[in-house]
């Protein structure tokens, strides 16, 4: 009777903990699912963006800061410019470019910009710019940013300032609530007019 | 001999049970433990592939960086560039690691002009006239980690830099077709463009905010008047009166500040290396210092052999020949002040070719730069012809009467008003020097890991 007690102890404590071994592997497993389906999403949209004409490419409007810290709005240093801040740190902002004359449309084909600014109702599939996204059963939003880059080791020969444009691309996830929050997926690359 | 009591008990299952536990326990924590390795190295395969992904976006970063630099510098074929500079030692073609935020880092890799038969991005390299090509690879890393992602591009641009700042005819203040002209170049101004009669602009018009197009009344929507053609997607049923140029103005008058000459004045070979046939009549003639000033009449003959000459004035007419020599690559001035401060008045230079008079000039309107300082007028008519490059941004440039211009033209107010006008850009003769301009890709690969990247792709 002693040993099926023991028996019965070391399988529970045992079981028990393995339940949690194997719950953590699952959330792993989902984190990672949500993480490949964001850099998926976020190599998407840095290709698509790449596809539109240089002239075009500026923020149709300007956007505002965020309050939340999990939003890519909450980056988005407010002041005449308005800057992006594209890096860990502070200082690493530039100056967003924003079209003169608003987002781009049959009517307005100059000094325009097809980035928008809030992906709301705004299905990826339809739209460029900021969109909402879904893969299977994970979806989420895409805030494109287009920002000046200043180039400092040209040399002299170069402009010295905004001399080509950086696109920031940043991917979340939408969770169940209650569940932590998945780190946004931020990629950036540099294109210059040719 | 003793046997087993059949009524004993079996004892020997005693102990079973917790063996039995612990090694179904040990057999699911084997399970699990493969579960959570291999989540373990889902999500360790996860993060390499988000950094993967953005090592390729720092590379093609990379790649775009490098094109820029390349477009900015402007390297001789000889040469290519690390960070800032032109270099023309092959070690030295290369940039040094620079951040992109986030922990993402390029560095590039440049070529001088590729040859024959060198291969980029996975094709092997056709020289193409008047085209330089080079190959760029870029390398990306994120927070470091080894191998970085490599990408390759073979890139391209039109070699020599445009003599002026239009490709065609500029007119800073005015430029004025008229008559029974097809301008076969675009027509540029700040201000004004005026079409007159059936005037033809084949390859379109620029215009600088505020300037005004006007074509003849009601010409404008007629196919049999005026035409506007090539213009931002070609002709269309109802032409815009006004394009307008996004960037870039005022248009400048500038040319660059290499020539194809480079020698000093060389007046003193007119009539002793430089063959002159006056045909024994006085009304042909050079009179040099003072007053600068060459008559081509009467079937006269002058062969330009040399690189700079300075003129107050030129005329020919009635026949009169003006030739560059085969190979020669000649610029003249007329009424600069600076090569001859002699000149009667400073701005009253003219150059006329009239009277089925000739500048015959073997060598393409590129080796043959006209540069008038003063008011002019600069003038080709009569059935006169001319292939240059002219440069007079200060003066009025007429061609009339079925004169012949080949080349481009730089003036205050230029008038077409009869005759042709034949713009020759698209064969290159009016570039200059050997650096590239503005690069663009050709093709594109992303390298095979293992090779290094100053080896290739």
């Amino acid at each position: 009777m002693v040993e099926v007690l023991a028996a019965v102890l070391v399988l529970t404590v045992g079981i028990i903990g393995l339940i949690g071994a194997f719950d953590s592997a699952r959330k792993l497993t989902l984190l990672s699912e949500r993480r490949t389906s964001m850099a998926h999403r976020a190599q998407l949209e840095i290709e698509r963006l790449q596809a539109i004409p240089y002239s075009e490419l500026s923020m149709s409007s300007t956007p505002t800061h965020s309050a939340e810290t999990t939003n890519p709005d909450y980056y988005v240093k407010e002041g005449s410019p308005t800057e992006y801040q594209y890096g860990a740190v502070s200082t690493e902002a530039e100056l967003l470019a924003v079209a003169k004359s608003g987002e781009c449309t049959s009517m307005v084909k100059t000094e325009c910009g097809v980035i928008s600014t809030s992906p709301t109702g705004r299905e990826c599939s339809q739209k460029v710019g900021a969109c909402e996204w879904k893969d299977g059963l994970i979806s989420g939003n895409v805030y494109d940013f287009v920002t000046w880059h200043t180039d400092k080791n040209c040399g002299a020969k170069c402009p010295t300032q905004e001399n080509y444009k950086r696109l920031t691309v940043v991917v979340t996830v939408k969770v169940p609530s209650g569940t932590r929050a998945v780190a946004p997926v931020r990629v950036s690359t540099l294109l210059a007019e040719s | 001999m003793r046997y087993p009591n059949p009524k004993r008990r079996p004892t020997d299952e005693a102990g079973f049970v917790l063996p039995t536990a612990v090694i179904v326990l040990m057999i699911v924590t084997v399970l699990v433990g493969a579960a959570v390795t291999v989540a373990m190295q889902t999500s360790t395969s996860t993060t390499r592939d988000d950094n993967t992904k953005a090592a390729l976006e720092a590379a093609e970063g990379g790649l775009q960086v490098a094109s820029y630099r390349l477009s900015q510098l402007k390297p001789e074929k000889e040469e290519c560039i690390n960070g800032s500079e032109k270099k023309t030692t092959v070690s030295e073609c290369k940039s040094g690691s620079e951040s992109l935020g986030n922990g993402a880092t390029f560095q590039y890799w440049t070529t001088k002009a590729l040859n024959a038969g060198e291969k980029c991005a996975g094709q092997t390299i056709e020289v193409k006239a008047g085209i330089a090509q080079r190959c760029v690879t870029s390398e990306g890393k994120v927070n470091g980690v080894e191998p970085g992602t490599r990408l390759q591009t073979r890139i391209e641009s039109a070699v020599g830099e445009s003599l002026f700042s239009i490709d065609g005819i500029l007119g800073l203040e005015e430029v004025l077709v008229n008559g029974n002209v097809t301008a076969t170049a675009v027509v540029a101004s700040n201000l004004k463009i005026k079409g007159e009669g059936s005037a033809t602009f084949s390859k379109g018009f620029e215009i600088c905010p505020g300037g005004t197009f006007k074509p003849a009344v009601g010409a404008e929507r007629n196919a049999s008047g005026v035409t506007v053609g090539n213009v931002k997607g070609g002709y269309v049923g109802d032409p815009p009166l006004e394009i307008t140029r996004s960037s870039g103005c005022p248009i400048e008058a500038k040319i660059p500040s290499v020539h194809p000459t480079a020698a000093e004045n060389e007046d003193s070979r007119i009539g002793t290396t430089d063959e002159f046939f006056t045909e024994g009549k006085s009304a042909n003639k050079f009179t040099g210092s003072p007053t600068y000033e060459l008559t081509l009449s009467s079937n006269s003959k002058l062969t330009l052999g040399g690189s700079k000459y300075y003129f107050c004035k030129v005329l020919a007419e009635r026949n009169g020949e003006l030739k560059i020599a085969t190979g020669a690559k000649v610029e003249i001035f007329i009424d600069s002040h600076t090569g001859n401060p002699n000149c009667p008045e400073k701005g009253s230079g003219t150059f006329t070719i009239e009277g089925n008079s000739h500048l015959v000039n073997p060598n393409g309107p590129g080796a043959l730069l006209i540069e008038m300082a003063g008011k002019g007028p600069f003038s080709v008519k009569n059935s006169g012809s001319l292939s240059a490059s002219v440069y007079a941004p200060e003066a009025e440039v007429v061609l009339s009467g079925a004169g012949t211009l080949t080349g481009a033209v730089v003036g205050a107010k230029v008038h077409l008003e009869a005759g042709s006008f034949i713009f020759s850009e698209e064969s290159g003769e009016l570039k200059v020097g050997n650096a590239g301009g503005t690069y663009s890709r050709k093709a594109w690969e992303q390298c095979t890991p293992g090779s290094g990247a100053s080896e290739g792709c």
